[in-house]
């Protein structure tokens, strides 16, 4: 967990809690690294509960994954895809998706879903959105399309946050700056902030 | 990888940057070491990533010595040699240019690449036995790429698909295994899919000129390619003839932009999550500014329509600084 030996129960809460964080499996939802995720995730709590000496769940991070056993639609053979998905078998799930003639709200919905894991973001978003657009009250497929363009968008964050933390020497200048407008703002007045300019 | 992976130099520290040089160099001496010293003339800084972050891996120090070359013959150089990593990128990069070669051979008919596609044959055969799945995988996902190029596909997606799969199969070093392996094999897909889309997007003047095909030419301009045919020389264009391609290069460019942006940003962002998930050992700083400033940096420059500029001197300017991310503020 990166603590090092004899560190405190708050230590080892606060570093548990940035790692809860990091590997949350919600982040990266959609994709095959949600299964590396959990296994982390899993690690950290085994990690935890061992450094807090008992074995009791509580307080620790339990999954709640998202499963794809949803079975809204009385056709069978989306139910066989959902199966597929289930054990993560993709692949096959993609192909019996593929000979079905009946394409509804549903198929589209699934076909997003699968070439979302596939790295097919462009596809992916289209038939999502379909999907959402043919059956607008379907509270799973808005969920989908949510995660999916959220999953997209949080590279925006995860920069900005670089940028906060990468070591920045702009911040000296304009504290200089800030210093000789006070100062002129004070002479302006009468008197001196700053004596030798 | 035709060079769009790199670091973004004025951010770098100058350790960081000789060290990644040393890698760079390693590879090359590498090649020579390994396939013979024509093979070093295909050294390219893909390699050096490739080396650098499967390095990144393992816990052990590299060897780095202190090395002239002939390049440089006065000053030795820090190179690192003699590590897993940078001898299978050496031979990662051996294999990609001598298809490479062969590719422009066959498209283009360049007498030169048919003579030095024949004197890598011996390496790439030498290479081929050394690691017969990548190089099984690289033949593989190319002929699937020749399938589709061929078959004028206009789907983005379907298109970068085989290009990403071949990245995926050589990024991860044998020696990566297990869960490293699939969080490598995911962060190779959607960094190959961004190198394509990257390529294809600032290739869309040349292609129309040289009427070769181009996925976004062929989606967002059905007619666009065959404007004139590619035996009339850019001098014999007429004027009249010349305005009409720059108007469908701008609107292919502006027409694609929306699309290529968001594949783009959802591949950086796939880089970045999977790149999380990596037990980096060592070099760190380094990578985060490859995937969280360099790559980005790339894409905003070649979404500008500034693509050749390396992010050396431009990287200082103001409006650089504010495309590669955020606004450092500054006086």
């Amino acid at each position: 967990m990166g603590v090092r030996p004899g560190a405190t129960q708050e230590e080892i809460k606060e570093a548990y809690r940035k790692l809860v964080k990091k590997y949350h499996p919600d982040r990266f939802a959609g994709t095959d690294l949600e299964e590396v995720a959990k296994e982390k995730m899993q690690e950290v709590n085994e990690a935890y509960e061992i450094l807090m000496g008992h074995r009791s769940n509580n307080g620790s991070y339990s999954d709640s994954s998202s499963s794809y056993g949803y079975s809204g639609g009385s056709v069978n053979i989306f139910q066989r895809v959902r199966e597929r998905m289930r054990v993560g078998d993709f692949a096959q799930a993609e192909v019996l998706l593929d000979n079905i003639r009946d394409r509804s709200a549903e198929w589209y919905y699934l076909k997003g879903i699968i070439l979302w894991r596939k790295g097919w973001y462009s596809e992916a978003s289209s038939y999502l959105q379909t999907a959402v657009n043919m059956d607008p009250s379907n509270f799973e497929y808005r969920d989908a399309l949510d995660r999916f363009n959220d999953s997209v968008n949080r590279y925006r964050q995860q920069q900005q946050y670089y940028h906060r933390t990468s070591r920045d020497d702009s911040d000296c200048c304009r504290l200089c700056a800030m210093l000789y407008c006070a100062d002129c703002l004070c002479e302006c007045m009468g008197g001196d902030l700053l004596t030798c300019c | 990888m035709f060079g769009y992976v790199q670091p973004l130099k004025p951010e770098l520290k100058v350790k960081e940057f000789s060290l990644y040089r040393g890698y760079y160099c390693g590879v090359c001496k590498a090649l020579g070491r390994l396939y013979g010293q024509p093979s070093r003339f295909t050294v390219t800084y893909d390699a050096a990533f490739l080396a650098f972050i499967n390095s990144a891996l393992t816990e052990d120090e590299e060897n780095i010595s202190l090395e002239r070359c002939a390049v440089n013959p006065l000053r030795p150089k820090p190179i690192v040699s003699f590590d897993p990593a940078v001898n299978y990128a050496a031979a990662v990069n051996l294999i990609m240019a001598y298809y490479k070669l062969k590719d422009s051979w066959h498209d283009e008919k360049n007498s030169f690449s048919l003579l030095a596609s024949w004197v890598l044959r011996p390496s790439a055969m030498r290479m081929k036995k050394a690691y017969p799945e990548i190089g099984d995988a690289v033949a593989k996902q190319l002929g699937r790429l020749a399938i589709l190029e061929a078959e004028k596909a206009t789907s983005i997606d379907e298109v970068s698909h085989p290009f990403a799969k071949l990245i995926s199969a050589v990024l991860p070093a044998p020696h990566v295994k297990g869960r490293q392996r699939r969080v490598m094999e995911w962060l190779g897909y959607n960094l190959g899919k961004w190198v394509y889309i990257v390529d294809a997007y600032s290739d869309i003047e040349s292609d129309i000129a040289s009427g070769s095909y181009n996925v976004l030419i062929a989606k967002y301009e059905k007619d666009a390619s065959p404007l004139f045919p590619s035996s009339i020389t850019a001098v014999h264009v007429n004027r009249q003839q010349r305005e009409k391609v720059d108007t469908s290069i701008s609107s292919i460019r502006e027409k694609s932009k929306a699309e290529v942006e968001f594949i783009l940003n959802a591949c950086l962002a796939e880089i970045g999550k999977a790149f999380e998930l990596l037990d980096i050992k060592k070099n760190g700083a380094l990578l985060e500014n490859i995937i969280y400033l360099g790559l980005p940096y790339k894409t905003q420059m070649m979404l500008n329509g500034r693509g050749e500029s390396d992010g050396s001197i431009q990287g200082f300017g103001r409006k650089a600084r504010c495309n590669a991310g955020g606004d450092k503020g500054g006086l």
